[in-house]
Order: structure tokens, then C-alpha cells, then sequence
């Protein structure tokens, strides 16, 4: 939790309040491409829904942040 | 490059393929194929690793329960009745003088200071000092004649746990597991209960997986530590938390599309969804507040008079949670008594070195009533017919008494293991140690044979159970072991 805490502060400090932008870094970052359109909607979905907390919790969760196949 | 067979390599390999064809042809008419004899992999869909499989032959048992007492239990205090030790008792054990065994010289012969009575309708000789065991000895088969192949612990709980002395080696529960799966969907397939004292020698080497994949390790947790780091972090409603975990599957399938086939992937999004099952089913089963007064009483666990009390109440407790996993399904519980973490040498652990009474006085009852109860409640219950319950330790100990000690010293070289539920012939005694109880002598029963006994009554063959690894097809029972057939049913 504490990890996504600073990963939101990051996408903050380099995006600005843009939400788009800050999934697009997000994306960037974690995953090393940039988002495709359904998975930028999906995620302005869930921010909305749940917080940036939780949709940086899940980007620090997914396999492929994790491994590489 | 050229394509064509040059004159030596056609010459090579016609030749070796001809005498291939020829002793395949030689092969088969023997009946020595590997069809009949060659490694049964399980087929395990990694979307649902625990899903319940076939055996390799129609299973005795289901589920198994292993009780291991740590620290090596005597056998010659509990199961293993020598009359020409209280005979001989204060004398030297012939050959004993220039036995070194793994602490040090050897004194005297010393008879046990708990009497042996007849128990049960069968009348078999037990020690009082496991007087409620003992008294099951209709529902048991003991095996006198085991025999180890290291006198020291952590080798020795690996030995019995994993069939090698090293560590790294797969548990016996890993390899069930992986053959077997498990027949509840919500619940980790594999538990191990630690000691309320703590875990044993060999720790987490007991219930490892070494190299089978890591879903099929034993989780460990017990009535008084529940299971670590299943709940959502601080603040994390359940609602939000399932709503992050369905956006992160969303993430991980779409990536898994990308992916196809890679069986860590997917394992690892099937250990999200177990994970969160389990954070409302293992509540629910360690949840011993709805069992009733009856049954805390009959297991020991509503009594908290005194520090041992404490205890025994702790463990009981543990009984209960044992008997609640194998009524919800898991195939394979390992409940352990005895720990070395908050104190080796017999002061926590049966490792009575120095002063074996003082010390067993507590194990035993501790040992006792629970474990006593947990048999007479799963056979109630009905779950008898299909568990197969293991009673085991890593090796036993010595007829002496250490020189200058009061106590008894390692002893691989025969000891004893017993078995009850599903399958096995009971009351029934197999194999014997010599007259002092020191050396298996009569039908020798190695570990690697208890192990091929074990699988076959869960229905799998030991020899075929097998997985490749750094070039090997590697086996629980190694390249050893033989049925017992005489203790099946």
C-alpha cells in the first residue's frame, strides 16, 4: 500500500491532475508500452469507482509487471 | 550445410535405429516397455491447479493425516513393549561398550519408567504413558521395524517428511497433492499444523515442495497463529478489495492472452481467486467457537488449569482444527507435536537426551487425550473409512541410558510408526526390534517402504509417481521402497 501511495505521488508530480495522462505513465511505468484504448477507459472506470490507491495497487499486482514471460 | 546423408552417418544411424527396432521388439514381447512401468504425470489444468484427479488405482483412502511427533519418540516408553529389557534393566547392553551412537557412550540397559498394561480387546502391551492411545490399539497397526538412515534430526524429519535427508526435497503431502489434487475447492489443499510450542527441527523442509511447483506447498497455520497475510491491508474495504482484484484479473487475462500456455501465469491468477476464498473459509474452519462443550471436553481442550493444561489445551485445539480440515475435504493434513524452536534436547520436543522422564511426563499427556480423541472423533464421524492416519517421528531411540545421563540416546536402526483408518489391517503388529528393542529385526520396514505403502493405499504407485528434474525421474521413495501388503486390509 505504502508503494502505491508513492506511485500515485509520482504520477502527480509528473502529470498533473490529468487523469489520462497519469494512467498513461502509469502504464508506462509499470508496464514499459503505452495503454490501449479499452484498458485507458477500463482504468478511468475504476479510478472513479475505487481511487488512484487501488488502481496503483492492481498495476503493482499484475503479472505483468511481475514476470516476464 | 549439406542435406545428404553422408556414407559413415547413414551407416551409424541405420544401424543404431535397426537394433532400437530390434530391442524394442525384445522389449515388448518381456512386457519390460515403459508402458507398464514409466512415469504417470498428473494432468493439471493450471486455471485450477487443486481440481480433484484420478489416482493410478482405485485409493483405500482419500485424505491423509499425519500426527509427527518431533524430537524422535521413544519407542521403547510408548508402543514398543520389550520384556527382557525390564529383565535385564541396570545391565550393559551386550555390544553396547563400543557403541558410539550420536551423543555419546553407552550406559545401561534401562526399562521404561512407565508400566506396560494389555489394551484393547486385541490386549496389545502400551505404555501408560499414552494410556487413551493405547486404548484405540483395536483401530491400530504398529509398525515395530522401521528403519532410518541418519541418526540426527533435521535429516531426519526430512527423511520421514520428504524421503531424502537433504533438504529441498518435495513432501510427502506435496507429492499427494500434485497427484491428487484436493476435493474442496475453497481450502488450501495441503495444511500443516504446527506445534503450539512452535515448528520442528526441519521446519518448513517438513511440508515443502521442493522442486513440483510451488502451489502444492503445505500451508501452515494452527488454532492459536491463523494464517498469515490473508486479510486486506488496513482501511481496504471488502467491497473495494473485490473490486481491485477484479480489475487486476481484467489486467492479467489480457495479458495471459498474449501468453498463452505459461502455466505461472495463470497459476498465479488462480492463487489470487484461492486467496480470496480463503479469506472467508479459513475463518470459518479455524473458528473452533461453534464446536460443543462435549467436544472441547472430550479433546482436552476446555481445561486451562495449569501451565501443562495451557498447553495441552493449545494442541487439542490443533486436534480439532485437524479433524474440521479433513471433514471439509483437504487431502492431506500434517499435524505436528513437539517443537525445537522454543526448545530442543526434550524440553519442547521428544528429544529425551538427559532426563527422558522428567521431560516425557509432560509430552505424553500433552500427546495423549487430543490425539486420543481426534481418532475416536474422525472414526465417529465416519471419516475413518476413507483417511488414512500416519502416526510417525524421525527415528527412535536407545535401550540404554546415555552414559552419566538419564535418558535415551538417537537410534535409527528400529523404531516404530503406526497406521489407522482406511485400508489398514487393524489391530494388527508388524515387524519387531531384538529383545532389547535396539535393532529391527523381524520384517525390516525402511521409511522408503512405509512411503510405498502410504501412496499405494491413497492409490498411487510409488515407482510411476514421478517428476523430471535436473535429469532425473525423481520419487518420493527415491530408487527404494516396497509395499508392505501385509498391513492392508
Amino acid at each position: 500500500m505504502q508503494q502505491a501511495d508513492f506511485l500515485v505521488k509520482r504520477l502527480e508530480k509528473e502529470e498533473g491532475q490529468n487523469l489520462s495522462s497519469q494512467v498513461a505513465r502509469a502504464w508506462q511505468l509499470c508496464f514499459n508500452r503505452p495503454t490501449e484504448s479499452d484498458e485507458l477507459r477500463d482504468s478511468l472506470t475504476f479510478i472513479k469507482a475505487e481511487g488512484r490507491q487501488q488502481f496503483a495497487r492492481a498495476l503493482l499486482n499484475a503479472n505483468e509487471f511481475i514476470f516476464i514471460p | 550445410m549439406n542435406p545428404l546423408l553422408n556414407r559413415r552417418k547413414f551407416l551409424g544411424q541405420t544401424a543404431s535405429g535397426l537394433s532400437g527396432i530390434a530391442l524394442a521388439s525384445l522389449l515388448q514381447e518381456n512386457h519390460l516397455l515403459a508402458k507398464e512401468s514409466g512415469p504417470i504425470r498428473p494432468n493439471i489444468n493450471p486455471k485450477e491447479p487443486f481440481a480433484s484427479r484420478k489416482s493410478h488405482h482405485a485409493p483405500a483412502a482419500k485424505n491423509v493425516l499425519v500426527i509427527f511427533c518431533s524430537g524422535a519418540c521413544s519407542q521403547l516408553d510408548t508402543f514398543d513393549y520389550k520384556p527382557e529389557l525390564i529383565k535385564r534393566h541396570g545391565q550393559p547392553m551386550p555390544g553396547g561398550a563400543n557403541l558410539r551412537t550420536f551423543q555419546s557412550e553407552q550406559g545401561n540397559l534401562t526399562k521404561s519408567p512407565w508400566e506396560f498394561t494389555p489394551r484393547g480387546d486385541c490386549g496389545k502391551m502400551i505404555s501408560d504413558l499414552v494410556p487413551q492411545i493405547g486404548d484405540l490399539a483395536d483401530d491400530i497397526c504398529f509398525i515395530h521395524s522401521l528403519k532410518g538412515k541418519t541418526n540426527t534430526h533435521g535429516p531426519g524429519e526430512n527423511f520421514m517428511s520428504t524421503g531424502y535427508t537433504f533438504d529441498g526435497f518435495p513432501s510427502m503431502g506435496s507429492w499427494v497433492t500434485w497427484a491428487l489434487g484436493s476435493e474442496n475447492s475453497d481450502l488450501p489443499a495441503y495444511v500443516a499444523i504446527p506445534d503450539p510450542r512452535g515448528t520442528p527441527q526441519s521446519s518448513v523442509n517438513n511440508w515443502g515442495p521442493g522442486f513440483l511447483p510451488a502451489a502444492f506447498q503445505g500451508t501452515d497455520f494452527n488454532a492459536t497463529n491463523p494464517l498469515r497475510n490473508l486479510h486486506p491491508p488496513a482501511g481496504v474495504g471488502a467491497k473495494t478489495d473485490l473490486a481491485t482484484r477484479s480489475f487486476l484479473r481484467q489486467i492479467n487475462e489480457r495479458h495471459l492472452e498474449r501468453f498463452p500456455g505459461d502455466s505461472e501465469l495463470s497459476a498465479r491468477i488462480s492463487s489470487y481467486e484461492l486467496a480470496a476464498k480463503m479469506q472467508l473459509s479459513v475463518p470459518e474452519v479455524s473458528d473452533l467457537s461453534n464446536e460443543p462443550a462435549s467436544i472441547l471436553k472430550e479433546y482436552g481442550a476446555d481445561n486451562e488449569s495449569s501451565p501443562l493444561m495451557k498447553l495441552r489445551s493449545s494442541f487439542a485445539r490443533n486436534c480439532i482444527l485437524a479433524r474440521r480440515l479433513i471433514e471439509k475435504g483437504v487431502r492431506f493434513v500434517q499435524l505436528f507435536n513437539g517443537a525445537y524452536q522454543t526448545g530442543g534436547e526434550g524440553v519442547s520436543n521428544w528429544d529425551g537426551h538427559k532426563s527422558l522422564k522428567e521431560q516425557y511426563s509432560n509430552h505424553g499427556p500433552v500427546l495423549d487425550q487430543p490425539c486420543a480423541a481426534l481418532l475416536k472423533d474422525l472414526k465417529r464421524r465416519g471419516l475413518l473409512q476413507e483417511t488414512l492416519v500416519v502416526w510417525c517421528t524421525e527415528f527412535g531411540r536407545m535401550p540404554t541410558f546415555q552414559k552419566g545421563a538419564s535418558g535415551r540416546d538417537h537410534n535409527p536402526e528400529g523404531f516404530t510408526g503406526w497406521l489407522a483408518g482406511a485400508g489398514v489391517k487393524a489391530p494388527f503388529t508388524y515387524g519387531a526390534t531384538d529383545e532389547f528393542g535396539y535393532k529391527a529385526v523381524e520384517n525390516v520396514a525402511t521409511v522408503y517402504d512405509f512411503h510405498a505403502t502410504i501412496l499405494h493405499l491413497l492409490g498411487l504407485n510409488h515407482k510411476r509417481l514421478s517428476y523430471y528434474h535436473n535429469g532425473f525421474e525423481r520419487r518420493l521413495t527415491d530408487v527404494h521402497g516396497h509395499v508392505i501388503g501385509e498391513v492392508i486390509a
